[in-house]
């Protein structure tokens, strides 16, 4: 049986002790002291009642707090939900709520959280370390918030099954990480890649290295590097695609041997002209365990970068309409089986049966597959290549939004009777959320700030156009293609009180 | 995967739900739980049934 994370960092504290796991500016720490720290937090949340089956929320930065909470969550057997401290507490408090979450790590007091459980208590010194306890490889590891189109956001819960078998492939198929390297932590506490990265290096006897708090913009990602000695980083594809062609070299210089991407579509020049570093584009959505297919960039990828081929014990399938494999060369959505399918939607069992769906092609019986709603197509040499998205759900700065959630949220703003958001990639400023509203006209900061309490920062609408009523279609939905189309003069917010007067 | 027409309600050894198309053969390893009916009818059917998502060999500890 593939043994879970726990299993795996556990080995690493009882072999070699002295090795670094974590690192910041100010201090490091061993996998001795690291193994204690963790070992005692997990031992408080086992006396409050946490353990396999249970859910044990985590609202803290990125930082070595957030780290140690992590870790410690795992070690008690329970599954880690990752919350933003920045998040509206409404939302927040919804989903420790709907997830039946009763115990919180938090980094800092929270005036919403009373009863939570400091990271850093110093009474922790005190506490007994916990005996090991063993998680099966179907009980939750963590469950990750996506945006739901429903207008409640919905909760993803991973099981250990597949976060093990992707942490081995990466360690024994991938080499993504190796006991030598020194992983920079980069993104959210929130987006699953982040249980990746920073567990892969602890299962394996690698050093994870925690930037300083805030933005990490690309400069500051180099500066980091430099700074903590890091040898292997994740870049969103957002941000590499652009930028890759200059800010690699200057990786390579500073000793970086791998570049991890992924999160949207890679698009650009010169990801394998920095010799030796490599970039390894990873794909998948959070319902099939982070990332189950890998590409490697070399002198051959084109701009428009392939997503790869699928880990061990995961298979992918090209389908049409009807559920039929398709050719290969031509496109269909791409369906996700074996290791690493989610457990499902937490607390929707009627939204996971519409995604997981029966696998027919399965050698096992009574297995899932997992309708992605990417469109994708493979090609002879094996290598899948990304064509776009089967429905309405959108990335926004590297966040999954459904489009759904903010049109519900914008429906709840008083005055509005219709609403319908769009992301428009030709917004002045660039790619943005539009907002198109029928009903009596508020003033933008009053709807922003409303929107500000419900959702996350991305996905409150940069622009708000008001219109008469929203366009509709033949089969009598909201005409998306029309409002695509309309002309961005006209739907800058600061034109529109002309055009309301006329 | 196509929204229209009538769909079963499926279930697993696992006791996992889905949905497939009323007509089609059946995946082995699935069976079908009532009646066919259109989608939105079975996954409400499904939200009132499947009411604890973890597999059943893990609810069992076998």
């Amino acid at each position: 049986m593939t043994p879970t994370v726990c299993d795996l960092f556990e080995r690493q504290v009882r072999e070699r002790p002295d090795a670094t796991a974590v690192r910041t500016s100010g201090r490091s720490w061993t996998y001795a002291e690291f193994g204690r720290t963790t070992a005692r937090l997990a031992a408080r949340l086992r006396r409050g009642g946490a353990g396999p089956g249970g859910i044990v929320g985590l609202v803290a930065p990125r930082g070595p707090q957030a780290l140690t909470g992590i870790v410690a969550i795992l070690r008690s057997g329970a599954a880690c939900l990752p919350l933003d401290p920045d998040d509206p507490p409404l939302r927040n408090r919804e989903i420790l709520d709907g997830t039946r979450c009763r115990q919180v790590l938090v980094a800092a007091p929270a005036g919403w959280l009373p009863g939570a459980q400091l990271i850093d208590d110093p009474t922790l010194e005190d506490e007994e370390e916990a005996p090991p306890v063993a998680p099966d490889p179907l009980d939750l590891a963590y469950a990750i918030t996506t945006s739901g189109s429903t207008g409640r956001p919905k909760v993803v819960g991973v099981p250990h099954e597949g976060l093990s078998n992707l942490v081995m492939a990466s360690i024994e198929d991938l080499d993504l990480v190796r006991p030598d390297d020194v992983m920079l932590w980069t993104l959210a506490v929130t987006v699953d890649s982040t249980m990746h990265d920073v567990l892969m290096p602890l299962c394996c006897g690698g050093c994870v290295a925690v930037p300083d708090p805030g933005e990490l913009p690309a400069a500051g990602m180099l500066r980091a590097v430099r700074a903590l000695g890091a040898t292997v980083l994740e870049i969103p594809a957002a941000v590499l695609g652009p930028y890759g062609g200059s800010l690699l070299p200057r990786l390579a210089e500073a000793g970086v041997r791998l570049v991890i991407t992924g999160g949207s579509q890679l698009d650009g020049p010169g990801l394998a002209d920095a010799d030796p570093l490599v970039v390894r584009n990873g794909y998948g959505p959070t319902e099939t365990s982070v990332a189950p297919l890998w590409y490697r960039c070399d002198k051959s990828t084109p701009r428009w970068v392939p997503i790869g081929r699928p880990i061990r014990g995961v298979r992918a399938y090209v389908l049409d309409e009807e559920l039929n494999p398709v050719p290969d060369g031509a496109a269909g959505q791409l369906y996700i089986a074996g290791a690493g399918l989610a457990r499902g939607y937490l607390g929707l069992p009627g939204r996971t049966a519409a995604a997981f769906l029966p696998d027919p092609f399965s050698d096992v019986p009574g297995r899932r597959m997992y309708a992605t709603g990417d469109r994708v197509r493979r090609q002879p040499d094996g290598e899948y290549v990304f064509l776009g998205r089967a429905d309405d759900q959108v990335k926004v700065s590297g966040f999954r939004v459904e489009i759904g959630e903010v049109e519900h949220a914008l429906r709840g703003c008083p005055g509005v009777a219709d609403a319908a958001v769009l992301l428009r990639r030709d917004a002045p400023g660039g790619a943005a959320l539009v907002a198109f509203l029928a009903g009596t006209p508020l003033p933008d900061e009053e709807i922003s700030d409303r929107l500000r309490d419900r959702l996350p920062r991305h996905m409150v609408p940069r622009f708000h156009v008001w219109l008469d009523r929203l366009p509709l279609n033949r089969p009598g939905k909201i005409d998306r293609a029309a409002l695509a189309e309309m002309p961005f003069a006209e739907t800058r917010a600061d034109r529109r009180r002309t055009d309301d007067v006329t | 995967m196509f929204d229209d027409g009538e769909f079963h309600v499926v279930v697993n050894d696992e006791e996992q739900y889905s949905i497939w198309p009323a007509g089609r053969d059946l995946p082995a390893g699935w069976r079908p739980v009532g009646s066919p009916a259109p989608k939105a009818e079975c996954l409400a059917r499904i939200d009132v049934n499947w009411t604890d998502m973890r597999p059943r060999s893990l609810r069992e500890g076998t």
